[in-house]
């Protein structure tokens, strides 16, 4: 596959470049459906032998939206979509053994297709428009006892200080579904950083080492890394916010080598070891 | 003494074996044979005789010949000598003509009818064993009669049965060495005191008269009856759970008659429904399914009312607490989201207390998460399990699970513990096939699947279609099925049905297991039934279920958070899994009711072989007395004998060791009055009883072994036989070595040797 830079410095597949060949994929991905169709009625009076079909299977919504980061970084935004994340479910696949699909699940917030996944991921670097229709979505998808995985991507300063972040909106937007939620700088021997890979030292700072190694908290970046938090729902963790720009460390090409991916690793199985609202 | 002399044929040699029928003919056509022959080859003789001398040599090989035919025939005298016949002792036959005895029952006949058909068919049996039998009937007096059909014959005596009596006047006129046997026919009813049994008893050893009960074969009763026989319900139960009542009731009418059945609960009426029984001897099963929504020792009673004016009452007691939390262990053997919602779930009602650990899918490393206090390890065995109520497999393949820890987790059911098996959604592996643990679920598991290519075939366009879906996020929607949850599935009015996505094809279920749930569309292929989903059994005193799917949280994440559907399943379910309390001593198959100064037997059932139960009774008057348990010899049942001494309602109490216990009601009455027309059918090991005290038996539709077996001997004895071979003659031998000699010396003398 034909790989090009993006205006962000992003390796992104030459082919999601432009909206014609995003029509192309679904065009493929219509023909597809129809050639699956035909054996699934077919084979509909007989008696299913469930495998590593959904169900037992999972998948991982991947939260799309207008405006924000989809304006302003859409080359990375679609990055994450198509070469990310499935880099992600790979590795969770093939290293943890977990039975997840091999895509992520495209959602927008308001979609009722967010409710097929357990956890959905966010990722962006600026504001974006959100109702409070979707705000509710998020509030119904977390009592039902999904889990929410945030992560900052970061941002220049420039459309940071212009748009906002979104790393901030995340948090405006939890604590309006739940007001009575509260946000906690998890400590270094959590959990979420022990199981089942140890991070002593907590959340570790993948920030910008995907694009040109230079170490953290570079100047020039808005803020400053402080660790992993946890929304917290009564006594239940229900989100987890990492500010570390783990997402692009699965690009594949990270200087982190697999570090970024045990430590999603470690969100996904936290999420499912620990019950949900 | 007697002599008696015959002769016979073939009494010996080697046609002896033969019947006369075929002896006869096979012997003269071999005598008929050997003279053909004789006379066709003296005809055609090498050397030529004159005609005299061919017929003289004709006739001494005839002579020969059948003389030898004689020898073959063998003609022998029998002496046989027999002993005296009077020297047997004779039976006595005793035909009860009390009223009870000429009541007809619905078929229109009478116990006396029974008996009399039935003795009518071993009486002439009996005459080959004894020598005579005298006869005698009796009601309130003892009569003797000539024959059996004179004692049949004739008009009941008064309303009264004297039978112990008059076994004993019979005895008393036992002739000289007493009687061979005394058989009496009769339904085993005595309106007099009950003294009289152990005096008829005493007389008959002393007699040396064995005596014998044929009891009047009929079954039912003489009046219309319905009473409750067993009530089948758990002594403890928790709150807010669902439990089954289950009683049997037995009924006898000679006609059809409705019958009401209501069941009510501190007075209040929770069940009703209108039986239709039909003629003759019924016995049915009638249940209905009880809220325990109140605390405490809740009184149940159940009323019987036919349309005939019949009636009768039963009653039991139920304990329910809420302060008893469910401790619960999960184990997932493989990662998925099944425990996140259980728990999220759970969490909602404290009285659940759930303890965790997981196996990381193709990693050997197995993590515990539990932070319950009363978390376990993954190696199950006896002490931690000891702590639990119910253990949930999610996802484990019996290969996680070493011999030990699956017969750990067989004696945690064993001894009342819940096992739920979420079985793995992976159709090629074969589950819990030929494992241990395979015994205690209730359904058994194929060792593959039973077509692979189908299953691959529906796996790979599945892949692609839901791959395919799961991109569209406007309408993708993961197809969910609904169960179809059966009638034994104990769910509250108004469930919703569980949805799922995949399930795992189990083989079938095994017999005495409940389906609890089956798929609305897919039946199994090679059983043709709906393919199960949720099955449970008994098994020893906890419970198994097994679920064919672990995909239930996509379920759960479907439905609006303020549904409850989910909720409301799945605490139902494990309330339900728990509703029999295990580490509780239980009481086995006790009775219902009793009689005021009769003796009644106590089994108890303890948790475990080691756990030593206490049992206590609180009378009517609120006074509770402790009663001493037995061993009974099996593992973990106790026993004992307590007499009630008064009437009305008692509480039988079993506890263990740390307070942990049951309760039975046990409703006392008087005796009944044992009048003539007591419906209660023949007391046959009553009967059965007293009769081996004799040395006699009771008899049903054949003679007794040892009147067989004495008749024999009294053969044996009596009759002596000799057997003298009459051919077996010295002289018969000489006239044939005669015959012969002088065949041998004419041939000779005429030229023919």
């Amino acid at each position: 596959m034909k790989t090009r830079m993006n205006e962000h410095g992003f390796f992104v597949p030459d082919t999601i470049s432009t909206t014609g060949s995003k029509g192309s994929c679904r065009l493929v991905a219509a023909l597809l459906a129809c050639c699956a169709l035909a054996p699934a009625l077919l084979a509909q009076s007989d008696p299913i032998l469930a495998t590593d079909v959904p169900g037992k299977n999972f998948s991982l919504a991947y939260i799309k939206y207008e405006g924000g980061s989809y304006h302003h970084a859409r080359g990375e935004m679609l990055a994450h979509e198509e070469q990310f994340l499935p880099n992600l479910l790979e590795s969770l696949r093939n290293k943890q053994g977990l039975d997840i699909s091999d895509r992520p699940q495209i959602v927008k917030l308001g979609d009722k297709g967010l409710f097929d996944s357990p956890v959905f991921f966010i990722t962006g670097h600026y504001r974006f428009p959100i109702g409070d229709r979707e705000i509710d979505q998020v509030r119904e998808f977390i009592k039902r006892g999904g889990f929410v995985y945030i992560e900052d991507c970061g941002g220049l300063d420039q459309y940071l200080k212009t748009y906002g972040s979104f790393f901030e909106q995340m948090h405006e937007v939890l604590q309006k579904a739940f007001p009575e939620g509260r946000f906690v700088v998890l400590p270094k021997d959590h959990d979420i950083y022990k199981y089942p890979y140890l991070f002593p030292k907590g959340l570790p700072n993948f920030f910008g080492k995907d694009n040109d190694g230079s170490p953290p908290d570079t100047p020039g970046k808005i803020r400053k890394h402080k660790g992993g938090e946890g929304f917290y729902v009564g006594n239940v963790m229900v989100a987890f916010l990492g500010d570390a720009d783990t997402c692009c460390g699965w690009s594949g090409r990270s200087l982190c080598g697999d570090q970024p991916f045990k430590m999603a690793a470690n969100v996904i199985i936290y999420a499912m070891t620990h019950g949900g609202l | 003494m007697r002599h008696e002399e015959t002769v016979i044929w073939f009494g010996t040699g080697p046609m002896s074996a033969l019947p006369s029928a075929l002896a006869w003919p096979l012997w003269s056509l071999l005598a008929l044979l050997g003279i053909v022959i004789i006379v066709y080859s003296h005809q055609r003789t090498l050397v030529a005789l004159t005609s005299a001398r061919r017929v003289i040599l004709t006739i001494l090989r005839t002579l020969l010949w059948l003389a030898l035919m004689l020898f073959l025939a063998a003609p022998t005298r029998i002496e046989r000598t027999h002993t005296d016949d009077s020297s047997k002792r004779p039976l006595a036959v005793l035909v009860d003509r009390s009223p009870s005895m000429g009541v007809p029952d619905q078929r229109n006949k009478t116990r006396l009818e029974d008996a009399a058909a039935r003795w009518g068919n071993l009486e002439k049996e009996a005459l080959k064993t004894f020598p005579k039998i005298e006869y005698f009937r009796f009601s309130t007096t003892l009569s003797p009669e000539r024959s059996l059909d004179a004692a049949l014959a004739g008009e009941s005596g008064p309303a009264n049965t004297y039978l112990y009596q008059s076994l004993g006047e019979v005895l008393a006129k036992a002739p000289q060495g007493g009687w061979g046997a005394v058989v009496c026919l009769t339904d085993g009813f005595d309106t007099q005191s009950t003294r009289n049994e152990t005096d008829f008893v005493n007389k008959a050893i002393s007699a040396n008269s064995p005596v014998y009960f044929l009891p009047a074969g009929n079954l039912t009763t003489t009046r219309r009856t319905m009473d409750v026989r067993e009530i089948e319900i758990p002594r403890n139960v928790v709150q807010k759970t669902s439990f089954t009542w289950r009683s049997v009731i037995r009924s006898f009418s000679d006609r059809n008659r409705v019958v009401t059945v209501t069941l009510s609960k501190k007075g209040n009426v929770i069940a009703q429904e209108k039986l239709t029984l039909g003629k003759g001897d019924r016995t049915i099963i009638w249940s209905t399914g009880v809220q325990a929504d109140e605390t405490g020792r809740i009184p149940f009673e159940m009323t019987l009312e036919g349309d005939d004016g019949t009636k009768t009452t039963a009653r039991a007691t139920v304990l329910v607490s809420d302060n008893q939390s469910v401790r619960i262990f999960y184990y997932q053997g493989a990662m998925g989201w099944g425990y996140r919602f259980l728990a999220g779930i759970l969490r909602e009602d404290p009285k659940f207390r759930m303890s965790s650990a997981f196996h990381l899918a193709r990693k050997t490393d197995i993590e515990a998460f539990g932070s319950s206090p009363e978390a376990v390890g993954t190696n199950f065995h006896d002490d931690e399990l000891e702590k639990l109520d119910v253990v949930i497999l999610d996802g484990v393949s019996s290969s996680q699970l070493n011999g030990k820890e699956q017969q750990a987790l067989e004696k945690f059911v064993r001894n009342g513990g819940s096992l739920l098996v979420m079985a793995t959604d992976c159709g090629d592996k074969g589950g819990f096939a030929g494992s241990p643990l395979e015994k205690v679920l209730p359904v058994s598991f194929y060792n593959t699947p039973p077509d692979p290519s189908l299953s691959k075939k529906t796996t790979q366009w599945k892949r692609m279609f839901s791959s395919i879906s799961v991109r569209n996020g406007q309408d993708a929607g993961i197809p969910t099925e609904r169960m179809r949850l059966t009638d034994e599935f104990p769910a509250k009015p108004g469930m919703a049905s569980p949805e799922f996505v995949n399930y795992q094809l189990f083989k079938d279920k095994k017999p005495g297991a409940e389906v609890l749930a089956v798929h609305s569309r897919d039946n199994n292929p090679d059983t043709g039934k709906p393919a199960i989903l949720m099955a449970s059994q008994q098994y020893g005193s906890g419970q198994s279920c097994v679920l064919a799917t672990d995909s239930l949280w996509h379920w759960k994440l479907s439905q609006p958070s303020q549904s409850g559907e989910a909720e409301i399943f799945w605490q139902d379910l494990l309330n339900w899994l728990v509703r029999t309390r295990r580490n509780a001593p239980v009481f086995d198959h006790p009775p219902i009711g009793s009689i005021q100064g009769l003796p009644v037997t106590i089994r108890i059932r303890a948790a475990n072989p080691e756990s030593v139960p206490s049992l206590s009774v609180e009378g009517p008057d609120q006074k509770t007395q402790p009663c001493e348990l037995k061993n009974a010899g099996t593992d973990g049942i106790w026993e004992a004998v307590w007499t009630p001494d008064q009437t009305g309602d008692w509480i039988l109490i079993a506890k263990d060791e740390k307070g942990l216990g049951s309760e039975h009601l046990l409703s006392v009455e008087k005796q009944s009055s044992p009048g003539e027309f007591n419906p209660m059918p023949p007391d046959e090991e009553k009967m059965r009883k007293l009769a081996e005290m004799t040395g006699g038996e009771l008899i049903r539709n054949r003679i007794p072994l040892t009147w067989s077996r004495s008749d024999t001997l009294e053969n044996e004895a009596s009759v002596t036989e000799i057997r003298k071979p009459l051919w077996h003659r010295g002289w018969l031998l000489a006239a044939c070595l005669a015959c012969y000699g002088t065949e041998l010396l004419a041939r000779r003398r005429w030229r023919m040797l």
